[in-house]
């Protein structure tokens, strides 16, 4: 074993994604599993999971499906009832789902926009309670939110989510607080602008990407892989003593606002 | 897939004789890096403990402190692929010394002018490769002003004047080169031996960092696995600053 595996492996651990059918939490879902974790993928939609789970075993990596909506209060105990009931624990827990509702502040309906904040911030609170008991049995948890660069420096047409993201990084300072003395650390990625099925609009947009270029200085959109080391950072023994931190991954897009 | 490996990069250490110094220095040698090693004196036996690894680590005396120097001493160690700007004084005069104004310069001279000269240095030929890494090491002492009332005002000011670097310098360096910080807590090295313990109590996980824990986020930096990580200043405090 060399110190790449001692380091940074997540050999025997039980991480569950959610979100993870696609985009950035495909990306750090992988990343895990490559590092040696045993993933559990999770959607709303257990067709899209199924596809996912294949390319898993294809490459010789550990993981399983479990469907809920996180917005689901019931569903979230039982989803997660069932992770802990099959594989005896969840170490690491990524809170990625979330929807986008792109449009002006003013034209929101109530609905639209408690359906934006459900998802990531209810979500993350619901899921993370689900997940809390069997993290603090073993005194050992991580906790990964996903919180994003729009928190700082948010484009027009995306109120809810910033706010949203908002709610999501200020939650972590504050768990971070109660879960420390149960050996559970809880930390934030703040990814800036990937390329994926939720930013389509965006990065097929040549004028937006121009502009965006303009503040960029990796001078490129993200990709969902490029999170996933940071990831797994956070989660490995190599993050033990990171708490309440942010982790931006952005290709430099808040350090030249 | 091994997305922090390091294998085939040769990497500048500065500051390498210290507790988070030698803690990177053995990180970054066991995850395959070629080192080049600079400190004022060296540590004893470091070197031979790196080279049974079978690589060939070097150990060059660098006077931080003098333009002319640092430029010397970059010639003369050909390319690098990382550069960890790790050295750093922490002094610890009060304001009312007589003497504070020349421990001022001095903190101003290693912390902030230093890695200065040797990021303008290095970048030309990082991105005429089209290749390069620059890890700053910051402190929390640059959001708290410092962790404890006697936290010395001329380190604070240094370490907030290397985080401005980091965002300034990371603009400019990109897209070749990609340049991030890692701003430690209170960590168990000689450089906090007149820290306090009593005053971790406060914060959520109640102790000082071990020098691995620095090390390890610098050696991310430093990888494969940061490749659109541009700008960022790790924080690894145990959540006693949460910004």
């Amino acid at each position: 074993m060399d110190e790449h595996e001692r380091t940074f492996t997540l050999k025997g651990r039980v991480a569950l994604v959610t979100g993870s059918a696609r985009g950035i939490g495909w990306g750090i879902a992988r990343g895990m599993a490559q590092a040696g974790a045993h993933v559990v993928l999770n959607d709303l939609d257990p067709a899209a999971l199924a596809p996912r789970l294949e390319e898993l075993s294809a490459g010789g990596l550990e993981g399983s499906a479990c469907a809920f909506d996180v917005t689901d209060e019931a569903a979230v105990a039982a989803g997660v009832g069932r992770i802990v009931a099959e594989r005896g624990r969840i170490d690491i827990l990524v809170n990625n789902a979330g929807i986008q509702k792109r449009k002006r502040f003013v034209d929101f309906s109530y609905a639209e926009w408690r359906a934006v904040i459900d998802t990531h911030l209810h979500g993350a609170f619901l899921v993370t309670r689900a997940a809390l008991p069997t993290m603090s049995a073993n005194r050992f948890g991580r906790i990964i939110m996903i919180g994003s660069v729009a928190v700082q420096s948010p484009k027009a047409e995306i109120p809810a989510y910033a706010a949203a993201k908002g709610g999501v990084t200020a939650l972590v300072r504050a768990l971070a607080i109660e879960v420390a003395p149960l050996g559970i650390t809880c930390n934030a990625i703040a990814p800036g602008y990937i390329a994926t099925e939720f930013t389509r609009v965006l990065h097929t947009d040549e004028s937006f990407t121009a502009k965006l270029m303009e503040r960029v200085p990796a001078g490129r959109w993200g990709r969902p892989d490029d999170l996933a080391a940071a990831a797994v950072y956070l989660a490995c023994a190599g993050g033990e003593f990171v708490n309440g931190s942010v982790l931006t991954v952005d290709g430099g897009f808040l350090a030249s606002g | 897939m091994r997305p922090y490996d390091l294998t085939g990069m040769r990497v500048l250490l500065t500051g390498a004789s210290g507790g988070i110094g030698q803690a990177t220095a053995r990180l970054c040698a066991a995850l395959g890096a070629e080192l080049i090693l600079t400190d004022r004196v060296m540590a004893p036996e470091l070197l031979d403990e790196l080279r049974a690894s079978g690589r060939d680590h070097r150990f060059i005396a660098c006077d931080v402190g003098s333009r002319r120097e640092i430029e010397r001493f970059c010639d003369a160690i050909g390319s690098v692929d990382a550069a960890v700007l790790n050295a750093g004084v922490f002094p610890t005069r009060s304001w009312d010394d007589e003497a504070w104004d020349e421990e001022f310069d001095l903190a101003m001279n290693v912390n902030v002018r230093a890695p200065a000269h040797f990021a303008r240095t290095l970048l030309p030929a990082m991105k005429s490769r089209g290749r390069g890494r620059i890890v700053l090491l910051g402190s929390i002492a640059a959001s708290t002003g410092g962790t404890y009332a006697h936290s010395p005002l001329h380190y604070a000011c240094s370490k907030g004047a290397l985080h401005t670097m980091v965002r300034w310098l990371a603009r400019r360096a990109a897209p070749e080169v990609l340049v991030n910080g890692v701003a430690p807590g209170s960590t168990d090295t000689a450089m906090v031996a007149t820290a306090d313990p009593s005053a971790l109590k406060s914060i959520p996980v109640p102790r000082f960092a071990r020098p691995e824990e620095i090390a390890w986020p610098i050696a991310f930096l430093c990888s494969p696995g940061a490749s659109f990580v541009c700008g960022s200043i790790l924080d690894v405090n145990g959540g006693a600053y949460m910004r």
